[in-house]
């Protein structure tokens, strides 16, 4: 279903007022897209079908919050990119001899990826294995295009810590594939 | 200028493994009677969740100004007293709330 700038502020409107109608066609509109951000943080179907079902629940009891003063689609992420934050803190709550918790590609997404002979980059394990905190920053400003300032507010934090967890995330992965690379 | 070369490709090649994420993930699609599911029962979780903390609330309340009036009066019939008139109150309100809410939600 597609939904242009000005329906989609008409629907926010709609669903502020109770209509649960108008915000199931929001739902629907922003589930993939929801879907796909978290699947890249996460890299499990499961788990991203999850918390892009909390991160949309979310919204609809606190919409009346929502004062369009960013996208919607940037509220969205700046809940679910939160909601994954806190499911890897319990996480590592439960499993406290875990002193991080690395994200691996599920089995399925694994056997997708050969079955269309998709190849991952070295760098793509180390993204990986980067603390959460450092890679939701590189994920927003480099695939999704935000700024420092924009990823900041999404995230509650100051601009310039986030262009400095960019840089040295990224400096990390280049020192990795730097020592790891020739000798392979 | 070769650090900054380095740090493109990087992004580049980290921006096509996304890429390749976006294929196989595909278009999930959700329908529209599942959300309204969802909804309908995720409102329900939040209102039983809201008089259970609600309850302890009353609960935590009640006995505080139990000890507290206990304390300043030294009576233990006081405690009582204020035990049995919360659990004879205690269901009148609750009705009487539930009844309201039945009349402002549609």
């Amino acid at each position: 279903m597609k939904v242009d700038l000005d329906q989609e502020l008409e629907l926010i409107k709609t669903a502020k007022s109770g209509d649960d109608k108008a915000f199931a066609i929001l739902y629907q509109h922003y589930y993939p897209f929801l879907y796909k951000y978290l699947l890249k943080l996460t890299l499990q179907e499961e788990l991203s079908k999850d918390l892009a079902q909390d991160t949309m629940l979310k919204c609809y009891h606190h919409l009346h919050a929502f004062k369009g003063e960013s996208k919607f689609s940037s509220w969205m992420i700046s809940i679910a990119s939160r909601l994954y934050i806190d499911s890897l803190r319990r996480k590592k709550r439960e499993n406290k001899w875990v002193n991080q918790v690395k994200a691996s590609l599920s089995r399925q997404l694994d056997w997708f990826a050969r079955s269309k002979g998709i190849e991952w980059s070295d760098h793509f394990t180390d993204f990986n294995n980067l603390e959460a905190e450092v890679r939701i920053p590189i994920l927003l400003r480099h695939y999704y295009g935000y700024s420092y300032e924009e990823i900041g507010r999404m995230l509650g934090v100051k601009a310039g810590t986030i262009k400095s967890r960019v840089h040295h995330g990224l400096k990390f992965i280049r020192k990795e594939w730097n020592e790891d690379g020739p000798s392979q | 200028m070769d650090h900054h070369n380095k740090e493109n490709d990087l992004v580049k090649m980290l921006k096509s493994d996304w890429e390749s994420l976006d294929t196989i993930a595909g278009n999930p699609e959700i329908g529209q009677q599942e959300i309204q599911e969802q909804l309908v029962l995720s409102k329900l979780h939040r209102k039983k969740a809201f008089r259970k903390e609600l309850l302890l609330f009353i609960l935590t309340a009640i006995f505080i100004l139990g000890l507290f009036v206990t304390t300043i009066l030294k009576s233990v019939q006081t405690i009582m007293y204020i035990q049995v008139c919360a659990g004879l109150m205690g269901p009148v309100i609750y009705v009487f709330l539930s009844k309201r809410e039945g009349k402002v939600s549609p």
